[in-house]
């Protein structure tokens, strides 16, 4: 499980991406707690796609305990359909 | 400078000299020692001890005067040197110091080592310079040429109006590298199309996605298929070969503006705002971004405009210079929207109150579509009757039939 805070932003993406990138292929199925996320711009929901596409090829991507502000974002833009949030 | 070296004090020589002195002397006490109580141990006389010993003793005594003869040489040369250094210093003082040959020699080669690895770190360094100016100034031009595409893809602001309707948007290109998309054009005599949206990523690829989305859409359009399958069309196009997984929310719509129907698909583009309908924004269905997955399920809604009625779209550069950097601009542009959607200039007015402006890092757009409720004022049509105006408008139209922006 790995554990993401404050903003998921343009700022933050290439931390995000890289942190994401570095896990090794052994890791099969990935969740991201959400609970520390304060602020996500279109980078950030970006670099989920990104990261949800890297791991389904190996196995699994899900979100855990999403706050509102990530939760609206990915409702507005259909992403909860495709990215797999766990209650 | 003076050339001349100062002699340093062969301190090693003599200390490793008298360490052989020492070591020599205990070696030939231990041996005395042993060879003279082993004789007397075994009972022989004394004759035959120092007739046995003699030689060994002869030996070690050989050894130590070369000891001796060492030591003289090795700690005695330096000094003579030494002298004979000051006495050459001191005749050729008046000709100006020089250097004493052997240590100029050893001077140089350190001074040559030193410069040349010197030369080495100044080389290396010099070329992750040239290696990284390079990479800067590569990059820089990457983005020039980005921007470049964006901006020449994506006009800056356009309006359509008609006797009874408005639409325009205004595109305020940021600083940075992300870019923002607005289109609207005739589609013919009745119909405008019109459409928004955020590309995600940056660069050259994000340029590129959005110089192919607006090509696409415009094809799709024009050919007169439905915006669904358009869209649908637009994903697959955007989705092959997207390596950089660069993604795009979209609302687009085509305004009749004659029934004032509005037919439109979302892509995962914020709802617009209502203006004169009691309701803050229009409720649409979310779809899913263009260009990141291999298929979306656009789903194409109808709504009809009343006299009055109007929406405003904006992008998230908006919403991020109205939120102050924060995704928390939603009300203030609402209420923005709400009091500016009847000014002739309304995406601009809107733009410049949220402090959306290009010294932003952000690109943000607004689009407004309105159709009036009382006809437009006399002045503003330069004092024609509404339905002169209607009539000049459709003659106008008609003459430029062929005329698709």
């Amino acid at each position: 499980m790995f554990s993401i805070a404050g903003a998921l932003s343009k700022a933050s993406a290439m931390e995000f991406c890289s942190a994401v990138g570095s896990l090794g292929e052994m890791i099969k199925d990935l969740v991201i707690d959400c609970e520390k996320v304060t602020f996500v711009d279109s980078e950030g929901l970006r670099q989920l796609v990104i990261a949800q596409k890297l791991m389904q090829k190996r196995g699994s991507f899900s979100l855990i305990r999403v706050p509102a502000v990530l939760s609206e974002a990915l409702f507005r833009t259909g992403l909860s359909q495709k990215i797999r949030v766990l209650s | 400078m003076s050339g001349f070296h100062r002699k340093r004090a062969p301190l090693k020589t003599v200390v490793s000299a008298i360490f052989a002195a020492l070591i020599s002397l205990v070696v030939l006490f231990f041996a005395l020692y042993f060879l003279i109580s082993g004789y007397l141990g075994k009972g022989q006389s004394f004759q035959t001890l120092l007739l046995e010993i003699l030689p060994a003793c002869a030996a070690l005594l050989f050894a130590w005067g070369l000891t001796l003869f060492f030591l003289k040489r090795r700690v005695g040369a330096p000094s003579e040197k030494l002298r004979s250094s000051l006495q050459s210093l001191s005749d050729t003082v008046s000709k100006g110091a020089r250097l004493e040959p052997e240590e100029t020699e050893r001077d140089f080669q350190d001074l040559r080592d030193e410069l040349s690895s010197q030369s080495e770190k100044l080389l290396s360094l010099l070329k992750y310079t040239r290696k990284k100016t390079g990479e800067e100034a590569a990059q820089r031009e990457k983005n020039a040429l980005a921007r470049r595409i964006a901006t020449e893809c994506v006009a800056a602001e356009r309006t359509l109006t008609g006797a009874d309707y408005h639409l325009s948007y205004k595109l305020a290109r940021g600083k940075g590298l992300s870019f923002d998309y607005a289109d609207a054009f005739r589609i013919d005599g009745e119909t405008v199309f019109f459409a928004i949206g955020d590309v995600w990523g940056q660069g050259i690829d994000a340029a590129l996605f959005l110089d192919k989305l607006k090509n696409g859409l415009k094809t799709g359009v024009l050919s007169g298929k439905l915006l669904s399958k358009v869209m649908t069309t637009v994903n697959a196009q955007l989705y092959a070969d997207n390596q950089a997984s660069i993604g795009a929310t979209l609302f687009a719509g085509v305004y009749n503006f004659v029934t004032h129907e509005l037919h439109f698909v979302n892509m995962g583009h914020f709802a617009p705002i209502a203006i004169g309908s009691g309701a803050s924004y229009l409720r649409v269905r979310a779809g899913t971004p263009l260009g990141l997955y291999e298929k979306v399920t656009p789903s194409e809604e109808r709504i009809e405009l009343l006299e009055g009625q109007g929406l405003v779209f904006c992008t998230e550069g908006v919403l991020l210079a109205a939120g102050e950097g924060r995704m928390l601009g939603f009300r203030r542009t609402n209420m923005t929207a709400h009091a500016l959607a009847n000014n002739p200039k309304a995406a601009e007015e809107i733009l410049k109150s949220l402090g959306a402006t290009p010294d932003k890092e952000e690109d943000a757009a607004v689009l407004v579509l309105r159709y009036y409720k009382e006809p437009k004022k006399e002045e503003e049509n330069g004092g024609s009757s509404v339905a002169e105006r209607a009539r000049n408008y459709y003659k106008e139209l008609f003459s430029k039939s062929g005329d698709r922006h």
